[in-house]
């Protein structure tokens, strides 16, 4: 369900894309962090208003100057835990992005290989992350390790089954093409299957980036050691609302980071593709 | 010889029993190689793990129920917005933007950081499991109906409008069997997720049920409670998603599922 909500928006944030790339770099970027500065700016004075005008009891809702607060008392927790979540969810990620790469690669070389260890990989994405989350817990301990292969599992498979999908985008013209020149297997991955496949690649990873954060505060939650789901958790049963609050924007904020590093990425790689 | 249709009988045949035959086979080997201390010790003997369950069965039935009940009561809160949100979107064509965008926003929030905030505003009861559960599975079902609710063909259409066929039977005859392929695409994709956000609002606080099991073994090293957790969640997501394929299966004979489009 998270692969619907992805591509939604970046098929809704392709005509605008497509309409900024006239102007230059420095421009574009401006705008949008002004526009994101404007639109955080207006969240915050809603969120006064509406402090001044319910009045709500502070364990509802804090005021957003002791959320503030909380963010600069705290910054050094803040950091550690930020820290270890990112992190661990971009090591997670990029181990599971070179599994999939070689799996999927392999998958496309051996037919016979993917016919038969699709049904095994199918059986293992549908594996309730939440479900089997303990068992990692059992298996690896409560470290950082759990973290990882935790984040790799929820993250694995977006990547294999886009990029899959991609290997097998050529239409039959051009592999025919490359057949009528003699070219190897490895050379046909390489020159048409690996630049057919990027768009798809970096779908999955935008999907994969999503699901590593949540799948490193899972883990977190349930070890119970460090990282923002571990803050998040214990501020919250500590009733430290100020600093529970602080602790979910600054996860909303690593998870935003993420696909904004996905994002340049694909851009950045995928500029043939603009115009 | 054996006729084509006869063939595809077997095959299909081959390809369901293919995963059983596995699973039985990772069980014996597990069987095997644990009475060999060939394993780690958190890797349980299969008969272990049933036999506790078998000890104790109150356990398994004190856990499991609350988890059903709240995961069902979520999924059918959810499957009610969702549906009553499409229809509107459908009716009033200037909602359906905003609707969507509603939908989409509210899907982005992670629902780890944001549950123990659901926690704390209406406590650790089962309201928070069953707010969290209908968060966590309404949106394949609210994207699945606002696609079926669009999915009438133009020509469809027409043909009921020259039949001057009455609303009702529109209804009826039209809008409901194309949109459904669609609905159970989405009905479909939710039900496990339901069972997992009940399962991750029990870890923020609940007295029975499958995460507290699961928090409770974990914290007292018992392994094959944990495994047995673990097994049961994963079995109640399947068994979820088994229900809704069956149902598909069942009431719509005349198409192939449908894919849901982003």
């Amino acid at each position: 369900m998270t692969d619907i909500a992805m591509t939604t928006a970046t098929n809704m944030a392709e005509p605008a894309a497509a309409g900024a790339a006239q102007r230059p770099l420095a421009a574009r970027l401006s705008v949008r962090l002004l526009w994101i500065a404007l639109s955080i700016a207006a969240l915050i004075i809603l969120w006064q208003g509406a402090m001044i005008a319910f009045k709500p009891p502070a364990y509802l809702i804090p005021p957003p100057a002791g959320v503030f607060n909380a963010f600069i008392d705290k910054r050094a927790a803040l950091l550690h835990h930020g820290s270890y979540t990112f992190s661990s969810a971009l090591l997670g990620l990029t181990v599971s992005s070179v599994f999939a790469i070689s799996l999927a690669v392999l998958f496309v070389s051996f037919r016979l290989l993917a016919q038969a260890s699709m049904p095994l990989v199918i059986g293992f994405r549908s594996m309730p992350a939440a479900a089997i989350a303990p068992l990692i817990t059992l298996m690896v301990g409560r470290g950082v390790g759990t973290n990882i292969v935790v984040v790799v599992l929820v993250s694995f498979f977006p990547i294999l089954v886009n990029l899959m999908r991609g290997l097998q985008a050529p239409d039959r013209s051009t592999l025919e093409l490359m057949h009528v020149y003699g070219a190897s297997r490895w050379q046909q991955i390489r020159m048409l299957r690996a630049p057919f496949s990027l768009p798809y690649f970096f779908t999955g990873l935008r999907i994969a980036g999503a699901n590593a954060i949540l799948g490193a505060m899972l883990a977190e939650w349930l070890t119970g050691s460090r990282g923002l789901g571990f803050l998040i958790l214990e501020s919250s049963e500590l009733r430290e609302i100020e600093l529970l609050w602080a602790a979910i924007l600054s996860s909303v904020t690593v998870a935003l980071l993420v696909f904004a590093a996905t994002s340049a990425a694909e851009r950045s790689v995928l500029h043939w593709r603009e115009a | 010889m054996a006729t084509p249709a006869t063939r595809d009988r077997l095959r299909r045949a081959l390809l369901l029993a293919a995963p059983l035959l596995a699973l039985l086979l990772a069980l014996l080997a597990a069987e095997w190689l644990t009475a060999r201390r060939m394993l780690p010790v958190v890797i349980p003997a299969p008969s272990a793990v049933w036999a506790d369950a078998m000890k104790n069965p109150a356990v398994v039935t004190r856990h499991l129920t609350p988890t059903v009940l709240k995961a069902a009561t979520g999924y059918a809160v959810a499957a009610a917005i969702a549906l009553l949100a499409a229809a509107i979107s459908s009716l009033v064509l200037v909602l359906r933007a905003p609707i969507y965008n509603l939908g989409v926003g509210m899907h982005s929030v992670p629902l780890i950081a944001t549950t123990p905030l659901f926690a704390l505003w209406l406590g650790t009861g089962p309201t928070t499991h069953v707010l969290v559960a209908a968060l966590a599975c309404y949106f394949p079902m609210l994207v699945g109906a606002m696609q079926g609710f669009a999915a009438v063909e133009r020509n469809h259409r027409e043909l009921f409008h020259m039949l001057s066929a009455s609303p009702l039977k529109q209804l009826r005859y039209l809008v409901i069997p194309s949109a459904l392929p669609y609905l159970f695409a989405g009905f479909k994709i939710a039900a496990p997720s339901a069972v997992l956000g009940t399962i991750t609002a029990e870890w923020a606080g609940a007295e029975l049920g499958l995460g507290a099991l699961m928090l409770y073994a974990l914290g007292a090293f018992d392994i094959n409670k944990v495994w047995l957790a673990v097994l049961m969640a994963c079995a109640l997501s399947a068994a979820a998603y088994a229900f809704w394929a069956g149902a598909e299966r069942l009431v719509i004979y005349w198409d192939s599922a449908a894919e849901l489009r982003d």
